[in-house]
């Protein structure tokens, strides 16, 4: 029934030849703001969870400085207690030292090649990897930490992100804004339009109501006049999407320096666009049944 | 007669499945005025059984289209009591009434074809309200276009057809589901006489099988070659007149049939079927049944 000869004349309806660019421009826009919220979306989870795994416990250097011998002594004793502390967390899986060479290669190029003789005295690092799957309780583990080395420090790397992921979060509110605002507009529009066409087809309406066709019967013949509009329109405008994305994506690989993000859908990413397609031809077709079946319904 | 072998889809099997055999059509004192405007209709009182056959004639403007507007339920009296297939007028719901209109066939004056559709759809179009579409349907529909000579018109549109052409398409169109009731609103006005009787034959034939046939016409020639019970509207008298006063001074143009037109008609129509006429403004004698 759905695709049948229609009783009712709509697609010879001045709409019927504007309406399709128009949705095919809203769900261009839908999918470029979908599309963004995806990439955005995925470029924190990468941060977050890259981040999330990793802590950097800091242990101070012994107090005073007397001698080197007993300085390394104390240094080292202290290192063994925070690790006995971090392996005995049950969240945390890995634990390793950092050599103090290591971490004088790190700070070289401020301090030069020996700080210690600079009677700069640099903590000891110890990376951590923890299990994601569990929660860490950080409280308790600097506590545990405090108790062995006063001092200690947890260096979270989330830190540093916040205000970054912060960022990325109102990119992504902005998107989802601007869907629901797309959205708004294409029911609107084919509210209106719609109504137009009920008008405009009055006198056949009235003759199929006087020969029995219930206001469903109708509707019916507009959703589905809706759905091939709004298909047809939102195939447009999902191609265009794809096109402009297709070519964000081959911008950025071209650029070699990595400065731009890298603007990659996965497989799945696209599936979801193509959802706006259909959820937006579904969208159309409800609106237009709901319109006709309540403007009939005040009709005598 | 060719209509015999038409053999139309189910339907509920049957065209007659009246509830326990009500009244088709029945009006009591019904009076219709548009607004403010002048009574269209006056003090109507008629009854149509299962399975009869009347003429509604009358002078244009007595009211007849508005008589049918009234049965199809697109109008509601002003005053008075409208039953329909047993059921008040008033009552039904949008669903009812929807319901009510397709065991109706209507073949409207002005025909009414959906200009886009062809022949053939538009024949379709109560077929597909009552639900009933394929490749064995559209067998039945280009018999009848056959018989009523559009064969060769079938995927014609409407604007390329001359308006007896038109009409027969419309009268395809009432007849094809097999209603309970057709009503006719001057259904020969644009064909010749030839073509006339061939028609009044299709409405006998599907009265014959049950449909309760009332067809508003002022051929007097058609009335007399197919005798049936006449229901004659006059004009109503625009000034209210007294009951007393009307009864007592019949007049043409009043709202009440001229004796010498009852007589006429009655003598008419004693000669083949037995006609009875009904009058406006005279609910108590008038009541057919």
């Amino acid at each position: 029934m759905l695709f049948s000869r229609p009783d009712i004349p709509l697609d010879q309806d001045s709409s019927a030849r504007f309406l399709p660019w128009l949705i095919a421009f809203m769900v261009f826009l839908a999918s470029l703001a979908l599309a963004s919220l995806l990439v955005v979306d995925a470029l924190v989870q990468r941060w977050d969870q890259g981040l999330r795994a990793e802590l950097t416990v800091q242990v101070p250097p012994p107090a005073s400085f007397e001698d080197q011998a007993r300085f390394d002594q104390e240094r080292a004793a202290n290192l063994e207690a925070v690790v006995a502390v971090l392996a005995r967390t049950p969240t945390i899986e890995e634990a390793q030292v950092l050599s103090q060479e290591a971490i004088g290669g790190l700070v070289e190029p401020w301090l030069g090649p020996d700080s210690d003789a600079l009677g700069v005295f640099i903590p000891s690092l110890i990376a951590v990897r923890v299990d994601q799957t569990a929660a860490l309780d950080m409280g308790a583990l600097q506590q545990a930490l405090d108790g062995a080395v006063p001092g200690t420090q947890i260096d979270a790397h989330q830190r540093w992100l916040g205000a970054l992921i912060r960022l990325a979060r109102s990119v992504e509110i902005g998107a989802i804004i601007v869907l629901g605002l797309v959205a708004l507009a294409a029911i609107a529009t084919i509210v209106f339009v719609t109504r137009a066409s009920l008008s405009i087809h009055r006198p056949v309406i009235e003759l199929l109501h006087l020969m029995g066709a219930e206001d469903r019967y109708i509707a019916k013949q507009f959703q589905a006049h809706a759905l091939r509009f709004s298909l047809r329109g939102g195939l447009i405008g999902f191609i265009a999407a794809a096109a402009l994305l297709g070519f964000f994506g081959y911008a950025g690989a071209q650029d070699p320096e990595g400065l731009l993000p890298r603007i990659e859908l996965a497989i799945l990413d696209w599936v979801i666009l193509a959802v706006v397609l259909v959820f937006t031809a579904l969208i159309a077709m409800l609106t237009a049944r709901l319109t006709v079946t309540r403007t009939l319904g005040q009709l005598r | 007669m060719p209509w015999r072998r038409l053999t139309y889809p189910a339907r509920g099997q049957k065209a007659v499945f009246l509830e326990g055999d009500a009244i088709v059509v029945r009006l009591e004192r019904v009076s219709l005025r548009y607004g403010d405007g002048p009574y269209v209709l006056r003090n109507l009182s008629f009854s149509l059984d299962p399975g009869s056959f009347h003429y509604v004639t009358g002078a244009s403007g007595a009211g007849k289209t508005s008589l049918l507007r009234l049965i199809t339920l697109a109008q509601q009296p002003t005053s008075g009591r409208f039953t329909i297939f047993g059921r008040d007028g008033a009552s039904l719901n949008r669903h009812e009434r929807a319901e009510t209109r397709r065991r109706i066939g209507i073949v409207f004056q002005e025909f009414r074809l959906l200009d886009h559709l062809s022949v053939l759809d538009n024949v379709m179009l109560p077929m597909k309200l009552i639900g009933h579409t394929g490749p064995n349907v559209e067998h039945h529909v280009r018999e009848l276009l056959a018989w009523v000579g559009l064969g060769d018109w079938i995927d014609a549109l409407p604007a390329t057809l001359s308006g007896g052409q038109k009409q027969r398409v419309a009268i395809a169109r009432a007849v094809i589901g097999r209603p309970n009731l057709l009503l006719a609103d001057e259904p020969t006005g644009n064909v010749d006489d030839q073509i006339a009787e061939r028609l009044l034959y299709l409405f006998e034939e599907l009265n014959r099988l049950g449909t309760t046939v009332l067809i508003a016409t002022h051929n007097e020639y058609l009335t007399e070659r197919f005798p049936h019970e006449i229901i004659h509207l006059d004009p109503v008298e625009q000034a209210p007149p007294p009951a007393a006063a009307a009864q007592a001074q019949p007049a043409a143009g009043s709202d009440q049939a001229t004796p010498a037109k009852a007589a006429e008609r009655g003598q008419a129509s004693q000669k083949k079927a037995g006609q009875r006429k009904h009058d406006q403004n005279n609910p108590g004698g008038s009541a057919v049944n």
